[in-house]
């Protein structure tokens, strides 16, 4: 694997090679998501897509630079308010032009390759068949159509259309297991360009008289006055516990504990935060698109798994967090 | 059939309803298009799991409702709900609140915030400089913003922030990087 991974690295990076690994990789769905992750994250490029989410439509376009292992990344919203989002490997920015506001994130986007990578694809196939399902033009490029499904109900699908030459995804859906779509992408026009000028990652909003938020750091925050460490008792078959921290969230004094799960393509997070005495406590169910949440109430804490996999499945881990401590 | 009863069957297949399911089983049954789209949704979810057997007689379902009508009736006691749930309004709508209520708390306080919103326009006379930028602590103001927007609010908005921070996690370690951040951009319209 790694050998190969090597391979198809340097492939992209020189394009005498490129060629030969394709002609190789074609008929491989699991090559080839291998490479699109890479020339998601190695490409320059700058596109326009259309971001389906139930009966809403809306317009974006995106602008991606990646220099000497790091990426830039700028989204824009052509549809509605002029909202943008400017990303470096330090910082996420979130510019709301209608609010005024800004809204600043850390980042966590890392070197090429070491982090953007989904888990080891031979990992993720045990629990998703891959299959090529054909040929399609989306934005005027050749693309080969893959599909992703899983082996039981308590994670979604995916359909990918990954353009032939670049190897970039150039159309996404994500599916139930009857396969209807919960989300879409699909670009309408995609460059891929030797040079991104700076200019164009800087964000067009001038944010004079904005207001600037940003999580507070862990310092100024008070520590939990439970050591209680937590854990879901419950989690689909391949998945496991990639992460646990503990998150500044703009709401809380508290940081809130942060439990991150995954089987390499679906993810699911689980917060579990302390709420005595407050009123503001929901429980139950609810959706936006391909994201699922599902909260619960217990001894004081409230407890929320959110993730793109069906309801069954962040419900079942809600409920069966407990302390282990 | 309507788009309506579509999702309504999709949604109850898939164990996602959140309304009344009794009622709307009962809908389903008392209408043929109905009970045929139940019966292809199970067969494409069937196929797509790869559990049909090699061949189907179509007959299977006059079958089974045959058998079905000559069951006896069972007077099984009701489920009692384990979960008083209380359905969030639906994550898009609770999204957008968040946000809205993220703003109000700073346009509510700005007058005990002078301070703090000075420190702010010095940060902002040059956005293009990385900047260091802090939260005005809602809790350390003299009027504690929890005061000022609903409860419902308050945890829409705490909903609001793990979905901001679970995209963080979730555009790095995935293939579809964008969606998450196009999910932020696009939350506007539905407010």
């Amino acid at each position: 694997m790694k050998s190969q991974s090597l391979c198809l690295f340097l492939a992209l990076f020189l394009g005498g090679i490129q060629n030969i690994c394709a002609a190789e990789s074609s008929s491989e769905p699991q090559v080839l998501i291998d490479e699109m992750s890479i020339a998601s994250v190695s490409l320059n490029y700058d596109g326009v897509f259309v971001y389906t989410i139930g009966n809403q439509i809306d317009t974006l376009r995106i602008i991606h630079k990646s220099d000497d292992g790091d990426s830039y990344q700028r989204l824009i919203s052509l549809t509605g308010h002029a909202r943008e989002v400017v990303r470096n490997k330090d910082q996420v920015r979130c510019y709301f032009p209608e609010k005024k506001s800004v809204i600043v994130e850390k980042s966590r986007l890392g070197k090429l390759v070491s982090t953007y990578l989904p888990q080891p694809i031979e990992l993720i196939s045990d629990f998703y068949t891959f299959e090529m399902a054909g040929e399609d033009r989306i934005a005027g490029l050749d693309a080969w159509i893959i599909n992703i499904k899983p082996i039981d109900r308590y994670r979604y699908g995916y359909q990918l259309w990954i353009d032939k030459e670049s190897k970039l995804l150039l159309k996404s859906e994500l599916k139930n297991k009857l396969g209807v779509t919960l989300e879409k992408i699909m670009f309408a026009q995609l460059s891929v360009l030797d040079h991104i000028d700076d200019a164009l990652l800087k964000p067009s909003t001038v944010a004079e008289g904005f207001t600037w938020y940003k999580n507070a750091t862990n310092e100024a925050l008070e520590t939990s006055v439970s050591d209680k460490k937590w854990r879901a008792n419950w989690i689909p078959s391949g998945f496991s516990m990639s992460e646990q921290s503990k998150e500044p969230m703009l709401t809380s004094r508290i940081p809130v504990e942060h439990l991150v799960y995954s089987d390499g393509l679906a993810m699911v997070s689980i917060y579990v935060e302390k709420l005595d005495k407050q009123p503001d406590i929901v429980v139950g169910a609810s959706n936006f698109g391909g994201i699922n949440t599902y909260a619960v109430y217990t001894s004081g804490y409230q407890i929320t798994a959110v993730g793109e996999v069906p309801k069954i499945t962040v419900k079942l881990m809600a409920d069966s967090v407990e302390p282990y401590q | 059939m309507s788009e309506h009863n579509k999702q309504q069957l999709s949604s109850l297949i898939d164990g996602e309803y959140e309304g009344n399911n009794h009622k709307a089983l009962d809908n389903v049954m008392n209408n043929q298009e109905m009970i045929a789209t139940w019966a292809r949704y199970h067969l494409i979810g069937d196929c797509l799991r790869g559990h049909l057997p090699k061949t189907i007689s179509n007959q299977v379902f006059t079958h089974v409702t045959n058998v079905l009508i000559s069951e006896p009736t069972v007077l099984a006691p009701q489920k009692i709900k384990t979960i008083n749930l209380k359905p969030f309004v639906g994550f898009a709508i609770a999204a957008s609140v968040a946000i809205v209520a993220l703003f109000t708390i700073q346009d509510s306080n700005k007058a005990n915030l002078s301070s703090t919103t000075k420190a702010f326009a010095t940060n902002t006379a040059n956005p293009s400089e990385n900047q260091t930028f802090s939260f005005p602590n809602p809790q350390l103001s003299p009027e504690s913003p929890r005061k000022l927007i609903s409860p419902k609010e308050i945890a829409n908005q705490r909903l609001n922030n793990y979905l901001m921070n679970h995209n963080q996690y979730r555009s790095t370690g995935n293939m579809n990087g964008i969606f998450p951040y196009a999910r932020l951009v696009t939350i506007e319209s539905q407010e």
